[in-house]
């Protein structure tokens, strides 16, 4: 079985802070790392690939020339092989753009690897974007199914998967002939650390840079260009003024200020 | 041809402000060399593969450039950064697509209230446009509920009612309502950010070439363009960003779940209701749905909560979560949990808030022993009243409350829970 993990590389979770004097976003000296949603997707295609013999994992991102150093880290994790596409001209893609370009960056993967795509996992969304729109429009490009909220991998063998999906007041199982895409929440696995020899590996990987000629892409379908949507404008949200402290000499008289000003509100 | 910017270095004072407005924080500002024997110290830089080409920088550098003007003729500076983008001709006469669609979820059967927030919005948006609103069901057995949504404020129900619809599979849907945009033509089409309308909203804008705007919390019509301007949130809320879909139509948003209030009832309200027929010898469908298994019924949803109870590692034990239970069930409200409690195994992750959990804006929202880490606050800081119980009165969360409270959350929480059912038995 193959399997294409969709990785992008997005500012460190960790590092996103708040400056204390204007309440509003540090946008410096981010730090980038793999997106923290398709760390589940790598590690859920490894466990994939431990469980069906034969299979092989590669990992796609779609990014500037540094997005390279997240492919070697998911090689570190266990996937075989990277693929960068990378061209001024992906730049300024919205979701529309960017699934256009993630999966025909996938049918060359299948052409030049001589193996068949049979399942596709992205993280439910990123962490800048927000959006959860790609790895469904993924599956739109190429016509074939897909689950997101994926919260279980139940069963899947070389031509079929079942999965549950997790919803708002339950679990959803639904199957799919491969090839499929899902799209996988944080709930699935706990992803495992580089180990020394995936370290080694991801050192020593030869990862191929494509061009958007290099993935026969329409050039009206990516990039800014080819992107329905724009970006009109962007700001900062005006801060939360700072809140009122609730006084009182004992607990007693704090709980009974506290659930008298919520009545004042009216939101009990 | 790839887009283009870049700055004119002998324009560029250095200032940073073009730092401050990039949304994508791609400019940096970087020491001039010596030798060029330029006045200014600074100069930006942009990282063109960052870049997204929004124009906000180029256009913040002419504001200042502008400003200048008016104080001396012709100034060297500013007016520094030049953008040349590419052009795809796109050939669609948005002309020919007319109303304002709201998607109507149902879920096993149930009509989601996100409906009514959507035709509150849809509403305003269609008379701003004079054109129709409309609501689109799909489901089995949902005909019943096309009065109720033309009493909410919708001309027209499109019902599309078949057994396949019954449970939600992305393929499924995803045809159903392609095929009806297809044939109506709608000018914008409004779907809940639920897990249901976030899942093939992108699927369906894609098969029917068109843009899609994510979870957003504020939609207006620009009166000039007639485009719908539709803002939301990113990194959690503290950065906001407005997009357009200029050439493709319907423009398409998900809009997140109580970000408007809810379309009042007008009792007896006509519209028109039309029955859907749908082909389904045309439709490729792979996926087979199996089986629902529902959640236990006391659980209420958190992302359509309108009261939130939250607790963190201040609790100091698992158990401490039966108390917030406590306090959740004398208000009716929802349990939510930060990151490290659901990591320790104290509660599952559906209950987690935050960046890598849930996004909700209930009406109250209750922290508990919960400091107020960014990944946290990305979350919750939409919630209209915010109350914080922590010893630690230096924590992030007693900043951005509304309420705070210092003091030991076991001793405080029973005795709220006693005043309020003082309340609710007088």
């Amino acid at each position: 079985m193959h399997i294409v993990v969709c990785i992008k590389q997005t500012p460190a979770t960790a590092n996103i802070q708040i400056d204390p004097k204007t309440g509003t976003l540090k946008r410096e000296g981010m730090a980038a790392a793999i997106n923290p949603f398709d760390e589940y997707g790598i590690e859920e295609a490894v466990r994939i690939k431990e469980r069906v013999p034969n299979s092989v994992v590669s990992v796609v991102t779609m990014g500037p020339p540094q997005a390279e150093e997240s492919l070697r880290d998911a090689i570190s994790r266990g996937v075989d092989q990277g693929f960068h596409l990378c061209d001024r001209a992906f730049a300024g893609a919205d979701t529309y753009a960017t699934s256009y370009a993630l999966q025909m960056g996938i049918r060359k993967i299948a052409e030049f690897t001589q193996k068949k795509v049979d399942l596709i996992i992205c993280g439910k969304q990123t962490n800048d974007g927000d959006t959860g729109h790609v790895g469904p429009g993924i599956a739109a490009w190429l016509d074939i199914p897909n689950v997101a909220y994926v919260k279980k991998v139940e069963e899947i063998n070389d031509s079929l998967i079942r999965v549950h999906r997790m919803m708002e007041d339950g679990v959803d199982v639904l199957e799919m002939p491969l090839p499929a895409v899902i799209a996988v929440v944080k709930e699935i696995n706990e992803p495992r650390v580089p180990s020394l020899r995936g370290k080694m590996a991801a050192k020593k990987a030869v990862i191929p840079r494509w061009t958007a000629e290099d993935i026969k892409a329409d050039k009206n379908k990516i990039g800014l260009g080819g992107s329905p949507t724009i970006v009109a404008s962007s700001f900062n949200p005006p801060p939360r003024t700072g809140g009122v402290k609730v006084e009182g000499a004992t607990p007693e008289e704090k709980a009974k200020n506290l659930v008298a000003k919520l009545l004042e509100m009216k939101v009990l | 041809m790839a887009n283009e910017i870049f700055i004119i270095k002998e324009r560029c004072t250095g200032c940073g402000s073009c730092v401050k407005v990039c949304p994508v924080n791609c400019i940096s500002m970087t020491d001039r060399a010596k030798e060029e024997g330029v006045r200014w110290k600074k100069l930006a830089v942009i990282d063109v593969n960052t870049c997204v080409f929004c124009n906000a920088c180029v256009e913040d550098c002419d504001r200042l450039f502008n400003k200048t003007k008016e104080k001396m003729p012709n100034p060297d500076f500013f007016h520094a950064i030049v953008m040349k983008k590419e052009k795809v001709e796109v050939n669609i006469d948005t002309t020919a697509y007319k109303g304002v669609w709201c998607f109507a979820e149902q879920r096993h059967g149930q009509l989601m209230p996100t409906i009514f927030e959507l035709l509150h919005v849809g509403k305003k948006l269609s008379l701003d446009l004079n054109e129709d609103l409309s609501a689109v069901v799909i489901g089995h057995d949902v005909t019943q509920y096309a009065q109720e949504i033309i009493e909410h404020g919708a001309d027209k129900v499109y019902v599309i009612d078949h057994p396949i619809f019954e449970h939600f599979v992305d393929e499924v849907y995803t045809n159903a309502l392609t095929d009806l945009i297809k044939q109506e033509k709608p000018n914008k089409l409004l779907m809940p950010a639920s897990i249901i309308g976030r899942s093939f909203s992108s699927r369906v804008a894609i098969a029917a070439q068109t843009g899609i705007t994510a979870d957003a919390t504020e939609l207006s019509i620009n009166p000039k363009t007639r485009m719908l301007h539709a803002t939301r949130p990113s990194f959690g809320g503290n950065l906001m960003a407005t997009i357009l879909c200029e050439k493709h139509r319907p423009e398409m948003a998900t809009v997140r779940p109580m970000s408007f209030q809810r379309a009042e009832k007008q009792s007896g309200r006509k519209g028109e209701v039309i029955n859907v027929k749908v082909d389904l010898s045309k439709w490729n469908i792979r996926t087979k749905f199996v089986r629902y298994e529902a959640e236990k019924k006391e659980d209420i949803d958190i992302t359509a909560a309108e009261k939130v109870v939250s607790g963190g590692r201040g609790l100091g034990k698992p158990e401490g979560f039966k108390l917030i239970e406590e306090l959740a069930h004398t208000l009716g409200a929802a349990v939510g949990a930060s990151r490290p409690t659901v990591d320790a195994g104290w509660i599952p992750y559906k209950h987690q808030i935050g960046l890598t959990g849930r996004t909700i804006r209930p009406k109250l929202y209750f922290a508990c022993g919960i400091s107020g880490q960014i990944q946290h606050l990305a979350g919750m800081s939409s919630a209209e009243v915010i109350v914080a119980i922590n010893k630690d009165t230096e924590c992030p969360m007693f900043k951005l409350a509304t309420l705070s409270v210092e003091g030991d959350l076991y001793e405080l929480i029973p005795l709220i829970i006693k005043e309020i059912n003082k309340i609710k038995h007088k």
